[in-house]
């Protein structure tokens, strides 16, 4: 015997309340509800995110993952093999070639930044000099570095932190 | 598990799976199922437009919050719902408190503290926002509803709007099944007596 035919739906029970109790509108909340709510709950960072969190031996203990890292180690060996090929058969040139962009381009490049850089400092090292801060307007100083640099990490920690989340009864019966 | 175009098609054990891998669409999926049941049965438990979509706002932030805890075995409604009822329920005994205190707090000991902690009977004339959620849950059948108890309120919307068998009610609201049957069959008496014409 079917038990779902043993147990008698609302309707069966009270057919003339139920009828009015159905007839009940259903309300809807305001325009926006679903924003103001999805703005409120904390959501979980993408699972290779939190795969990753877990550790990276876990992280990489699954099938496609594997499969990836192997084409990497695979494709990686043979560009090796070329590049050293490639590398033994053309030395001399590889080695022109290599002078001329060291000297040209990157010593270039590096001077230029290490000039830049210096002219920076010097000029904020001379502007601080200028400054002559004495008595309060040096504590203004102090004060005011003090509370940029407060502000700063509370609101790196505030921007950083998680939200908050609530214990919830599960609904759960053991 | 890749995440089809249309959610609606998906149990609620699938999307709140998929609401836990990160998915916004999910989320918002069980913010759309649940909108206007859960809301529908605030407001009338509470009957105060502005608390109810509080507390509405509250529980899916609750249980989106805490998905982690949630079993799939059980059902999402379930859950939802039992959170729903205790915010309401909750509300309503604060609600009770903060107006049954007629000489004001009992840890009131000062002139001033009594006499800003104690009852100021209320104006009868209704503020338009009464008049509209007034009109709005006007009918008699609300009206009979709203008389009800909190507990009899929630176990017959349960069972005659929202179509729940006795068991689920029983599981939602922490109650026996026994206690459960007893509310309904009282609240149905109840609700003939006020409603006697119309039934």
């Amino acid at each position: 015997m079917n038990y779902e035919t043993l147990t008698p739906t609302p309707e069966q029970e009270d057919p003339e309340l139920h009828r009015l109790l159905v007839s009940l509108p259903s309300y809807m909340p305001s325009a926006g509800f679903e924003d103001r709510v999805l703005s409120r709950v904390y959501r979980p960072a993408p699972a290779w995110v939190r795969a990753l969190r877990r550790g990276p031996s876990r992280a990489f203990d699954t099938r496609k993952v594997r499969w990836w890292i192997g084409g990497m180690v695979a494709s990686s060996a043979v560009a090796s093999i070329v590049l050293a090929i490639v590398a033994t058969t053309h030395w001399m040139q590889l080695e022109t070639t290599w002078s001329t962009f060291s000297k040209g381009i990157i010593l270039g490049a590096w001077r230029d930044a290490i000039a830049i850089t210096s002219d920076v400092i010097v000029f904020a090292a001379r502007t601080v000099a200028q400054w002559n801060l004495t008595g309060p307007d040096a504590v203004a100083f102090g004060i005011g570095g003090l509370m940029v640099v407060s502000l700063s990490a509370w609101g790196l920690h505030h921007t950083m932190r998680q939200f908050y989340l609530e214990k919830v009864a599960p609904n759960a019966r053991p | 598990m890749k995440i089809p175009a249309d959610l609606t098609n998906s149990t609620d054990q699938e999307v709140v799976a998929w609401a836990r891998e990160g998915s916004e669409r999910a989320y918002r999926e069980l913010v759309q199922r649940y909108q206007r049941p859960v809301f529908s049965l605030v407001y009338r438990m509470v009957r105060d437009r502005e608390k109810a979509e509080d507390l509405s706002q509250e529980t899916f932030v609750k249980v989106l919050n805490a998905l982690d805890s949630y079993r799939p075995e059980y059902k999402f409604s379930s859950w939802i719902f039992k959170i729903a009822n205790n915010a309401a329920i909750d509300h309503l005994r604060r609600k009770e408190l903060d107006t049954l205190s007629l000489d004001g707090a009992p840890d009131a000991v000062t002139a001033e503290r009594r006499e800003g902690t104690s009852l100021q009977l209320a104006d009868n004339a209704e503020t338009p926002l009464e008049e509209l959620e007034a009109r709005e849950l006007g009918g008699q059948i609300e009206e009979a509803i709203a008389t009800l108890r909190p507990e009899y309120r929630a176990c017959i919307l349960l069972r005659h709007v929202e179509g729940y068998p006795y068991e689920d009610i029983a599981q939602t609201l922490d109650l026996p099944l026994g206690t459960v049957k007893t509310y309904i069959h009282r609240a149905r008496a109840e609700l003939r007596d006020l409603l006697g014409p119309i039934t």
